[in-house]
């Protein structure tokens, strides 16, 4: 991954990691979805959002996820199986979007240059990939990424957005 | 050429294969420590990721690849213990 200088990202994926991450802020707890895809030499491209099994935990101390060993080594086979390769791992936040102590401390993308996207107030707001905040392993330690390394690294393409993400409803509101 | 006392182990790390080669009188951990290395996964400290056999069985990293009865050319799943997140 850390030879990585594009990432395709459909628009169908935002919108889906948006309504995965929107259905644990509904009831008030963060969530954690994967992006896997393909990786080529300089590039990748993300072919699919998976949702793990996960522990949604919410305390006076704030809220988190939790992964299991066996979760993650039945993840590890999948990837082997498949050939699908992880490129992100996404969760969001109740509020602000940030990478916090423990989102650093046991992330589960590992791999120099992989990528860990936060995404702020339960996935809430728009599905819109420049919102988010952006996170890459360089030599062991997390890195936010500026706006400007963000558009330069992310391709999105100009399919429509999905029904769900109340395009179809702005777009009535524009033309009536 | 493989050097004596010497196999091929093969694992798998987040669905990527990597090979490396261990001595079978030492530890497995010192295998599993030179495949996360060589495959550049930084993000966590080494000794939070197991090793399992493709049967599931979890391995004890710290005892010697020749104990463990490993022949040359095992495939093995290298994962993290636990995955988490929060704020």
């Amino acid at each position: 991954m850390h030879k990585v200088l594009k990432v395709h990202v459909p628009n169908s994926i935002v919108f889906q990691t948006a309504t995965s991450l929107r259905k644990f802020g509904e009831h008030g707890y963060e969530g954690l979805v994967f992006w896997l895809g393909h990786i080529e030499e300089t590039s990748c491209s993300v072919k699919e959002v998976m949702t793990p099994p996960q522990q949604s935990i919410r305390s006076e101390e704030g809220v988190g996820y939790f992964i299991t060993s066996e979760t993650l080594l039945e993840m590890n086979k999948f990837l082997s199986a498949s050939g699908l390769r992880l490129i992100a791992q996404v969760h969001s936040h109740p509020g602000s979007a940030y990478h916090s102590p423990a989102d650093d401390r046991y992330c589960i993308v590992t791999v120099e240059g992989g990528l860990s996207i936060v995404v702020p107030n339960f996935g809430s707001g728009p599905a819109d990939l420049y919102k988010w905040a952006f996170y890459r392993l360089i030599q062991g330690q997390w890195k936010g990424l500026p706006c400007s390394t963000v558009q330069a690294l992310f391709i999105t393409d100009q399919e429509p957005p999905a029904p769900d993400d109340g395009f179809i409803d702005r777009v009535k509101k524009w033309f009536l | 050429m493989k050097e004596k006392n010497h196999i091929s182990i093969v694992f798998v790390i987040n669905g990527v294969a990597t090979a490396v080669e261990a001595n079978i009188n030492e530890p497995l951990k010192a295998a599993r420590n030179k495949a996360l290395g060589q495959s550049n996964n930084t993000g966590r400290p080494m000794d939070e990721w197991q090793v399992h056999t493709e049967d599931g069985a979890l391995l004890d990293a710290d005892k010697k690849i020749e104990a463990l009865g490993l022949e040359d050319g095992v495939r093995l799943l290298l994962s993290l213990t636990v995955g988490a997140g929060g704020c």
